[in-house]
């Protein structure tokens, strides 16, 4: 896909890919530039995953890394773009992993609908209940 | 756009004077270093040490003027902090560029 993207002029895009074995939980991920999922199991830190990529089509012949958990039932994985991290306060502070991980661990006990719920009102709040200037996203998933 | 260029014997420091290296400058700063590139200077610091934000279309910026150099020479970065530091690390930028803390390390490395 990077060979694929490659371009004369300064687009790119950054991703995460994963694969998921739903019977075994083994979960397989490359990251392209594409802020780390948050891994959250039940009882323990929320933790981070992933060293960084190069993003796609913005280099030629990049290696990329694949990196394995074996997730375990109850498992959350939250992938979000850096719009949710990058999002700033009036004091042009940003949101950042540590505010979406507290986040999360207020949620620990919630569905992931009200997880997901929590973090975006939690995001409106710190931007002031302004407009994004950055896309937001944010995808759960429970093993 | 706020850069200051300053020459060091064959080396030529860019600082960005401005906080936010994003759309909106992303544009001028290419084209002042890459000019910079033709008029045949290829030992380049970026001095980052001012900036506390860059958006994708500054990392894009930066990285074409890497390629700009095509390997005839170098352009490293120096005084990247915090969210600048964790970008770079996040897009392993800090691995395809040489990265020094300020720039008296930078200029003594591409003397």
């Amino acid at each position: 896909m990077n060979r694929r993207f490659q371009t004369n002029d300064e687009m790119y895009f950054t991703m995460i890919y994963g694969v998921v074995n739903v019977r075994s939980g083994l979960l397989r991920l490359s990251q392209a530039g594409h802020p780390g999922p948050a891994l959250q199991r039940p009882g323990a830190d929320v933790r981070i995953l992933g060293a960084g990529g190069v993003p796609i089509g913005m280099l030629p012949a990049v290696e990329y890394e694949q990196l394995e958990v074996m997730l375990q039932r109850g498992d959350r994985l939250f992938l979000y773009s850096d719009g949710v991290t990058e999002c700033t306060n009036s004091c042009s502070v940003p949101f950042h992993e540590k505010r979406l991980i507290e986040c999360l661990k207020r949620c620990e006990s919630a569905s992931l609908a009200e997880t997901l719920a929590s973090v975006e009102r939690d995001l409106r709040a710190w931007n002031g209940n302004a407009e994004f200037t950055d896309d937001v996203s944010l995808l759960a998933l429970e093993y | 756009m706020r850069l200051e260029e300053t020459k060091h014997g064959n080396v030529v420091v860019f600082k960005v004077l401005q906080p936010r290296l994003a759309a909106d400058v992303a544009g001028p700063f290419k084209e002042q270093i890459v000019q910079s590139i033709r008029d045949g200077n290829r030992s380049i610091v970026l001095d980052l040490q001012e900036v506390n934000f860059v958006d994708s279309s500054g990392l894009g910026a930066i990285v074409s003027c890497l390629k700009a150099i095509a390997g005839d020479g170098d352009l490293v970065i120096c005084g990247t902090r915090n969210t600048v530091a964790s970008l770079f690390k996040l897009t392993r930028m800090d691995k395809v560029f040489r990265m020094f803390d300020n720039t008296e390390q930078a200029i003594a490395a591409l003397s």
